[in-house]
C-alpha cells in the first residue's frame, strides 16, 4: 500500500517542501530501500525508525518498503524525515489510517524509543508550510513548537513522541494547535541585563 | 565622549571603529550598543530567530529572539565562519548578528582576507554564498563595530605606560586593516583610559534608556525622510534610478538588496547625501578647510556629511549647522592620525 505525507527539508535557512512516499508491497524480499539523494543523516534514519516503530509497540514490517523522498534531485540533510518517513511505514503497512496526510506536514528526528527530538529551522519550516495550499497544520517535536507557533496561519501540533503523533493523525488524539505567545515572548525576553549607566568616565 | 559617540553611530546605524589601550572599555561599550538600538520590530526579530532557527541555536526557555544578537568572534574565526559557508551554505557570525550587532575585538589580529569578505555583507546587507550546485543569499544586516589596540603592545599615547613599539611595527599593525573595509566605517573614536578620578566616582552615567530615547527621536525623522524619498522614485526605475546616480556600489546591489532604498542615513547613496546633506555657507567653508588644512581624504568627505546629517537629526534639527558638522568631523581625526 502507499502513503504519500508532506514534510520540508532546509536548504539554508530555507525550507523547501518535499513528499515522501512509502510503499509498502507484502509478498516481495524484505528489504528496506531509500531513495531520494538521502545524505548519511537520513540514510540512517532507516534504523531508528526500525527501533522506535518496535519500542513504541507497533509491528515492523516484514516486507519490501521502498521510501522516495521528491523531489529527487534535492539532497536531503537532516533527520527531520524520521518521522514522516516513520508514519509512511505505518499507514503503507494498514497499522494507521488517515485522512489527515494532505492537511497536516510533519517533521521530527526519532529517538530509539519513540520519543521526538527537535529539529533544525522549525520557524522555516512553518512559515514554508503556512504558504504551501491545502496545508492546515504541522506536526512538529514539543521542543520546537514554541518556535514556530510565532506564525500565525498555521497549525503547530507539537508531539513528544511516535505513539502521540500516530494517535494524532489517526484522530484518537485530539491536540491542540499551540498558541503563538509574541508578545508574552517579546515581554519576558526583550530586556538587557547590560546598561550604560554602568559606566564611568567614558 | 565614548558613549555621544555611540549614541550617533546607533542612531544612524554608523558602522564605528574604537581605538584604544587595553582595559579602557571597548567591549564593555560595544556590548551595551544593542540596548540603545531601537527594539527589535516582530518582523525583524522573526528574521533573525529564523537564522537561529535553521542552525539550531534556539534555547528552548528563549523560542523567539526578542533582544538584538550581539555577536563578537574570536580573531582566529575563518572566512567561513564569519561569512557563511561549507559544501552545504550555513550561515555564518554575519548572519547571526543580523539585526543586530557584531563586534570585531582586535581588528589587525583577524585574518586579512577574512575582514576582506565583509565588504559585501556590509554594503548589502547580504551575503551570497556560491557553490557548484547552487547559491544561496543569507540576511546579515548588521552594525559593525571594531576595535583595535593604538599599536602591538596597546600603549601608544596612553600616559601611564611607556609604549616600546617601533614606527615600522606600528605601520604593519596598522596596514593589515584595508582602505576598502576602512571606507565603510563611518566613525572612529579614540577611546583614553579612565583615569582613578572617574572610576572612583559615585555617580551613574547615562543610562541606556535615555541614550535610547535620543536614538528614536533621530531614527523618526530618518525613517520620514527615506519615506518620502522612496514615493518619489518608487517608478519602475528605482533600482536603475539608483545606479544612474553614478555610484557604482548601488549599481551592483542586487534587485532585493535591504538597501535597495536607504533606511538609515549610513546607507545613503551618493546622490542622497546631495539631497539631505545640503550645507549653509559656514558649514561649507568648514569642511572645505577641514579638506583643505587637515587633510581629510575624499573618502571622509561623505562620511563626514552622512555623520553630520545624523548628528543634527539627534538635535532634531533639519538643517546641518557648524557644529554638527564640526563634531561629524572630529570623528574622523584618527584616520588622518593613523592611515595617512
Amino acid at each position: 500500500m502507499l502513503a504519500k505525507l508532506n514534510t520540508f527539508s532546509l536548504l539554508g535557512i530555507d525550507a523547501l517542501p518535499v513528499e515522501v512516499e512509502v510503499d509498502v508491497s507484502p509478498r516481495a524480499s524484505p528489504k528496506t530501500i531509500l531513495v531520494g539523494l538521502p545524505e548519511a543523516a537520513v540514510k540512517e534514519s532507516t534504523h531508528r525508525i526500525e527501533r522506535a516503530i518496535a519500542n513504541s509497540g507497533f509491528q515492523r514490517p516484514q516486507d519490501r518498503v521502498v521510501i522516495n523522498l521528491a523531489p529527487a534531485e534535492l539532497p536531503k540533510q537532516a533527520a527531520s524525515f524520521d518521522l514522516p518517513i516513520c508514519l509512511g511505514i505505518l499507514a503503507g503497512s494498514g497499522q494507521l489510517i488517515s485522512e489527515l496526510f494532505d492537511r497536516y506536514a510533519v517533521v521530527g528526528e526519532l529517538s530509539l524509543e519513540g520519543k521526538m527530538r527537535s529539529v533544525k529551522g522549525a520557524l522555516s519550516m512553518a512559515m514554508a508550510a503556512a504558504k504551501q495550499e491545502g496545508l492546515r497544520g504541522i506536526v512538529m517535536p514539543a521542543q520546537n513548537a514554541a518556535e514556530a507557533a510565532v506564525v500565525e496561519d498555521i497549525e503547530v501540533i507539537a508531539v513528544s513522541s511516535l505513539s502521540q503523533a500516530v494517535g494524532f493523525f489517526a484522530g484518537e488524539l485530539d491536540i491542540e494547535p499551540t498558541p503563538g505567545r509574541v508578545a508574552e515572548l517579546f515581554d519576558r525576553l526583550s530586556k538587557y541585563d547590560e546598561d550604560f549607566a554602568d559606566f564611568r568616565g567614558q | 565622549m565614548a558613549k555621544r559617540a555611540m549614541t550617533v553611530a546607533a542612531a544612524g546605524n554608523h558602522n564605528i571603529l574604537m581605538v584604544g589601550p587595553p582595559g579602557s572599555g571597548k567591549t564593555m561599550l560595544a556590548k551595551r550598543v544593542p540596548t540603545v538600538l531601537p527594539p527589535l520590530t516582530s518582523s525583524e526579530s522573526i528574521e533573525t530567530t529564523r537564522i537561529y532557527s535553521a542552525m539550531g541555536r534556539l534555547e528552548e526557555n528563549e523560542p523567539l529572539l526578542a533582544k538584538r544578537p550581539y555577536r563578537s568572534p574570536h580573531h582566529t574565526i575563518s572566512n567561513a565562519g564569519l561569512v557563511g559557508g561549507g559544501s552545504v551554505p550555513t550561515p555564518g557570525e554575519i548572519s547571526l548578528s543580523h539585526h543586530g550587532v557584531l563586534f570585531l575585538d582586535e581588528l589587525p589580529e583577524f585574518n586579512r582576507t577574512t575582514l576582506e569578505v565583509l565588504r559585501q555583507p556590509l554594503e548589502d546587507g547580504t551575503v551570497t554564498i556560491s557553490r557548484a550546485l547552487n547559491s544561496t543569499t543569507f540576511p546579515a544586516d548588521f552594525m559593525l563595530i571594531a576595535a583595535l589596540n593604538p599599536c602591538p603592545c596597546g600603549y601608544r599615547n596612553d600616559p601611564r605606560r611607556e609604549c616600546n613599539c617601533s614606527v615600522p611595527q606600528i605601520e604593519r599593525y596598522m596596514a593589515k586593516i584595508s582602505g576598502p573595509l576602512l571606507d565603510r566605517i563611518d566613525i572612529h573614536i579614540e577611546v583614553p583610559a579612565v583615569p582613578f578620578k572617574e572610576l572612583s566616582g559615585s555617580e551613574l552615567g547615562t543610562s541606556s534608556t535615555d541614550m535610547r530615547e535620543q536614538v528614536m527621536v533621530a531614527r523618526k525623522r530618518q525613517a520620514a525622510r527615506f519615506a518620502s524619498s522612496v514615493g518619489r522614485v518608487s517608478n519602475p526605475s528605482t533600482e536603475s534610478g539608483e545606479a544612474a546616480s553614478g555610484e557604482l556600489d548601488s549599481a551592483l546591489r542586487t534587485p532585493q538588496s535591504a538597501l535597495a532604498s536607504a533606511r538609515y542615513n549610513a546607507q545613503m547613496s551618493t546622490r542622497q547625501i546631495c539631497e539631505f546633506c545640503k550645507l549653509n555657507e559656514p558649514c561649507f567653508n568648514m569642511l572645505k578647510s577641514a579638506v583643505n588644512e587637515m587633510g581629510l581624504s575624499a573618502r571622509a568627505h561623505d562620511k563626514v556629511l552622512r555623520t553630520a546629517r545624523t548628528i543634527a537629526d539627534l538635535d532634531d534639527s533639519d538643517t546641518i549647522e557648524t557644529h554638527h558638522i564640526s563634531e561629524a568631523i572630529n570623528y574622523r581625526m584618527l584616520d588622518r592620525q593613523m592611515w595617512t
